[in-house]
């Protein structure tokens, strides 16, 4: 996500409560790219998204007093997500959409980056989450655990088998050339 | 290739994959619908508003009455048993993230949910947590959106009011209304949940509504099976003091995050937690006191034992469908529990924890469809 903190940020931080508006401007476009990562589908990223919004817009009272509200909200999507998942017994609900990677000249580089989505987009939602968590949203196991509501040797579990599959993954690539 | 070079690989593998993501189109339609969904909120919670004003009370075999008030404070000394906990004049409720101090010796009850049902709706139990006959012998009571009968009814604001009450987290409009007998209804929003007062005296309720506030007792969410750590004491070794207990109950609305919603929390006293700990250290081995049954718990307890400064230095865990408690557990569902006995919840099973959990009527609690 993009790092730079507005000065607005820093007044969230330093304890002044952001309206539910304000917020949601500032955090839409990270939110879309997180739910995207762990939906796989752009229209199912807009769905958790509004999912989400709309219920921290209903209890954002609540949502805006927590430590971080953003995880507060990851957590919404996450779980969004994961019961769509559910309840549609647990098919895969998306098909993972193609785009263009902005560094399409190096082969190997795109490659790669490919065999990271193909892994991804193989991973149960909740092991795919924990990935994105990590390697995207750089939590560490603790907050991951936080925001999924799993104990942290369960997190640990999904990111080492995430890794795992890619080292496969990527191992098989390298045999094929 | 190293793990370092392989979790490079997944990050720039992520980042590039989030990077195409189209989040102009992404953001006008979230924007959109989210907005559509706000305007919609807030016609739904009018419109049930309206509809509870107008809809007919269904006859109930426990027929309310309405020559109660204020002046009925206190409890007829032929009713119901005294309080059980005597904490001056005022008891503090608590609901999510809400406190609010209501008369001590006020019963408990149910309270409108979104639809305008409530679950009883009146005064269902005194202060104690002991069921009562008649409505009209209770001074007043504190009403939840939760049923733990069948007894249910819309409710109207054209019939009679029998007793004054305090609704918490209510799916009702902010506002104020007039009702029969001289009783105003008044809601307010706070933490994010509503709070409903309707009395005949306005200073009491207005003394009521003042002492709304954010709670700072028990957690007010845990997730489904995570982590219940909460406060630790500075010092593990610290002299237990006090017995807290926090109860929740499953959250059911979609889309939600599915977790414990705090539903009361109420501090007892050194001899409660003494009795309370003799009994648990008294108690058989732990095991699975459910084997063979896929069961889903809807309802549940949190024991805090604090220290002096409010510190936690133990969390129980109780499940009260397999009627057990798992000792110093790290989340609400734990698989292996000391059994449950009436010993062990004595102490703590009264008041309100009784108008929240249905459980073991043999351990205390009102029973299932109580």
């Amino acid at each position: 996500m993009d790092g730079t903190v507005t000065e607005q940020e820093r007044r969230w931080k330093a304890g002044a409560r952001p309206s539910f508006d304000a917020w949601a401007e500032s955090r839409v476009a990270g939110l879309l790219r997180f739910a995207y990562l762990v939906t796989g589908s752009q229209h199912a990223a807009e769905d958790a998204v509004q999912t989400a919004l709309t219920r921290a817009c209903e209890k954002w009272s609540r949502v805006s007093r927590a430590d971080d509200p953003d995880q507060y909200v990851r957590r919404m999507v996450v779980n969004a997500h994961v019961s769509a998942w559910r309840r549609a017994g647990r098919r895969e609900l998306s098909v993972p959409e193609v785009h263009d990677s902005p560094g399409a000249d190096h082969a190997e580089v795109v490659t790669r980056d490919d065999a990271v989505w193909r892994v991804c987009t193989a991973l149960p939602p909740q092991q795919r989450a924990a990935v994105v968590l990590r390697f995207y949203e750089d939590l560490d196991y603790p907050e991951i655990a936080q925001v999924l509501g799993v104990a942290e040797v369960t997190v640990r579990s999904h990111v080492h088998r995430g890794l795992a599959a890619l080292r496969i993954e990527l191992s098989e690539q390298e045999e094929d050339e | 290739m190293d793990d370092d070079e392989l979790e490079n690989a997944m990050r720039e593998g992520l980042r590039a994959r989030a990077s195409g993501v189209d989040v102009d189109v992404s953001r006008r339609e979230v924007a959109g619908a989210t907005a559509a969904a706000r305007r919609r909120r807030r016609t739904t919670r009018v419109l049930v508003g309206l509809a509870a004003a107008s809809v007919v009370a269904v006859v109930m075999t426990a027929t309310l009455t309405h020559d109660g008030g204020e002046r009925d404070r206190v409890l007829d000394p032929a009713g119901p048993s005294e309080p059980a906990l005597d904490r001056g004049e005022w008891r503090t409720e608590v609901w999510g993230d809400v406190a609010v101090d209501v008369p001590a010796d006020w019963g408990y009850g149910g309270a409108p949910d979104e639809r305008g049902v409530a679950c009883f709706p009146g005064a269902s139990l005194d202060a104690a947590g002991e069921r009562v006959r008649d409505p009209r012998k209770v001074a007043g009571y504190v009403g939840r959106p939760i049923g733990l009968t069948d007894v249910c009814a819309s409710i109207d604001a054209g019939a009679p009011v029998a007793s004054p009450y305090v609704w918490l987290g209510a799916g009702l409009p902010v506002g104020t209304v007039e009702l029969s007998d001289g009783f105003v209804q008044e809601t307010v929003e706070a933490e994010g949940e509503t709070v409903t007062v309707a009395t005949q005296d306005p200073e009491v309720r207005e003394q009521i509504l003042s002492s709304v506030t954010a709670s700072e007792t028990c957690l007010s969410e845990l997730t489904r099976s995570g982590p219940i750590i909460h406060d630790q004491a500075d010092d593990p070794a610290a002299r237990p003091t006090t017995l807290r207990v926090c109860t929740y109950r499953l959250g059911d609305e979609p889309g939600g995050t599915g977790g414990w919603e705090l539903t009361s929390a109420m501090d007892l006293g050194t001899p409660a937690l003494t009795d309370y700990l003799e009994a648990v250290g008294a108690g058989e081995a732990p095991r699975d006191q459910c084997p063979a049954i896929d069961y889903q718990l809807t309802e549940a307890a949190v024991l805090e034992v604090l220290d002096e400064s409010g510190g936690v230095l133990r969390q129980d865990a109780v499940n009260a469908f397999c009627p057990g408690i798992a000792v110093g557990a790290e989340t609400v569902w734990a698989l292996e529990t000391t059994r449950m006995t009436s010993a062990m919840t004595r102490p703590w099973v009264m008041g309100v924890v009784r108008a929240v959990m249905s459980g073991d009527p043999d351990l205390g609690f009102i029973g299932p469809q109580g």
